[in-house]
């Protein structure tokens, strides 16, 4: 007898593999999910937010049985660190329905074993605590993949095994990631009680607000890099990520751990989390900046979603993105199911249907985000400082001394943030501005 | 190691596997300068003591960090088998 060949087997049961999963079971193909962990989700940690304009269109009544924890409408605020003073940019509250799916914090242990479960009721058959070794090759075209539990082999295999991807490295789609493309997330779940959450960062019940801080990783002999932190409210525990460069961490020379404890210490952010007590603590690497061709999403048999194919937004958010990836995936092997080819011309079908996502685009604006950055890296790594001398000097200006600042507060704004990050064109109408801005303030401060 | 990294640790459940998932080459790792696997992993477990690189993968996060830094092709890293490893339950 022969083995029985799937439709698909999807590796992977987070967001990408469970969306592709779920959308193919609708569409009534055979589809295997296969998940390394006991649990889909207990592998995983959401280092953000949960945009759910995917979601919405798998699972329309999803804000009813979606395990959620709270709804991100009414907060968003955004801060420079320095070692001893924030500056907080306008932060934005919205009181008011949203118009398009809102988003949410999540603890992916919660919401990608509810995702799968979806994907399973559709018909999807789940295996978990089985991990992919490698793949099954026939006539040079992958069919099917091998795990310690036997063979498993299907007309198309989707990878969507995360960002350490067996299936995109042993099909040879894509290299290993360099330290340049990825980040490592550190994470850590911070108990407090819901009331003390609301008290402190003005909320409702079941609202939510997400903070982002940029700062500075400094190594002892003052190398220097960017990196993010952030803190989502969740709905009686407080989620503190740091997220930097593999490569700056590796530049710097400072220890991922003691990037966060120094996080931790921060005279802002300890005022933040103080009374909390630690939940977990985690880490994660996550992809940015994309692919460099889309032809390295597919090959023969084979495709890629999520973080293995780095679909991620410039900014690096990836659930949703993973989400739209694995919709993609799915159309596209419907298609090839109908007209019964899995070649890779016929996979590659699969660009027209990330088209009609939006993911070519996001793909490409990640790329030229990423390979731009290293240009503009020195001026990113002032920026914190700048920012902060910015604000003190604009908070106490009528305290300055006569003569203490060679230039206007917008030509220091200017030459500071603008001119080192700005297109020519920009540079070329401002500077003329900050000219003749900077001729009236000498004169002011000769008169 | 760090005392309140340790602390950090005790939160997670694991679940070992008795074969280990990371193996290294620890006579590639006399010639390395930088080491950058003791500064990347965010559990520490790369310790450059006595002139030898001391690594123990139980309590490993699995974010592989450690096998793309590596600048000398010493680290041989596949994922924990099916169902063994880090289990997140806060994820």
């Amino acid at each position: 007898v022969a083995e029985h060949v799937h439709d698909c087997v999807v590796v992977g049961a987070g967001p990408a593999g469970s969306a592709a999963a779920l959308q193919m079971a609708h569409d009534g193909l055979d589809v295997v999910l296969v998940e390394r962990g006991e649990r889909p989700g207990e592998k995983n940690v959401m280092s953000g937010i949960l945009f759910t304009d995917t979601l919405a269109e798998l699972i329309p009544d999803f804000e009813d049985r979606a395990p959620v924890q709270r709804r991100i409408t009414s907060g968003y605020a955004m801060h420079y660190l320095t070692a001893d003073a924030v500056v907080t940019l306008p932060t934005l509250r919205e009181y008011r329905e949203p118009t398009r799916p809102p988003y949410y914090t999540v603890f992916r242990s919660e919401f990608d074993a509810w995702f799968a479960e979806e994907a399973v009721k559709a018909e999807a058959e789940l295996f978990t605590a089985t991990l992919v070794e490698d793949l099954l090759w026939e006539e040079g075209r992958v069919a099917g993949v091998q795990t310690v539990r036997g063979d498993l082999r299907a007309r198309v295999v989707i990878g969507a095994d995360g960002v350490n991807s067996t299936v995109a490295e042993r099909s040879g789609l894509r290299a290993p990631p360099t330290p340049a493309e990825v980040s490592l997330i550190v994470r850590e779940v911070l108990d407090l009680p819901a009331a003390v959450i609301e008290d402190r960062f003005v909320l409702r019940p079941g609202e939510g607000i997400l903070n982002l801080f940029i700062g500075l990783v400094s190594g002892d002999d003052g190398r220097q890099g960017v990196y993010y932190t952030e803190l989502y409210t969740n709905r009686d525990s407080l989620s503190l990520t740091s997220e930097v460069p593999l490569e700056t961490l590796q530049r710097c020379g400072v220890p991922a751990y003691e990037v966060m404890a120094a996080r931790e210490r921060h005279p802002y952010i300890a005022r933040l989390i103080a009374g909390s007590k630690l939940r977990e603590y985690q880490a994660h690497l996550i992809p940015w900046g994309g692919v460099d061709e889309l032809a390295d999403l597919y090959g023969d048999g084979v495709l890629l979603a999520g973080d293995a194919g780095k679909f991620t937004t410039e900014d690096g958010v990836g659930s949703w993105p993973a989400m739209a990836s694995g919709q993609a995936a799915a159309r596209t092997v419907k298609e090839a199911c109908e007209r019964g080819d899995f070649s890779r011309e016929a996979l590659s079908a699969y660009v027209g249907y990330l088209d009609e996502v939006g993911m070519v685009e996001t793909q490409r604006q990640a790329r030229r985000e990423w390979a731009t950055q290293p240009k503009r890296r020195r001026a990113l790594d002032r920026r914190p400082e700048q920012i902060a001398a910015l604000a003190r000097r604009y908070f106490q200006r009528w305290r300055a001394e006569k003569g203490e600042y060679p230039r206007s507060l917008w030509g220091q704004a200017y030459h500071t943030l603008i001119k080192p990050l700005a297109p020519w064109y920009v540079r070329g109408s401002l500077g003329l501005v900050t000219w003749i801005d900077t001729l009236r303030w000498r004169r002011k401060r000769r008169g | 190691m760090d005392v309140r990294l340790d602390l950090k640790l005790d939160t997670l459940v694991h679940k070992p596997d008795p074969e280990p998932h990371i193996v290294i080459d620890s006579a590639r790792c006399l010639e390395c300068e930088g080491r950058p696997c003791t500064v990347v992993c965010p559990a520490g477990l790369y310790v450059w003591m006595d002139g030898q690189l001391v690594h123990n993968c139980d309590g490993c996060l699995e974010c592989g960090s450690c096998r793309i830094v590596c600048p000398h092709d010493a680290i041989e890293w596949r994922y924990p088998r099916g169902g063994h490893g880090v289990r997140y339950r806060w994820g």
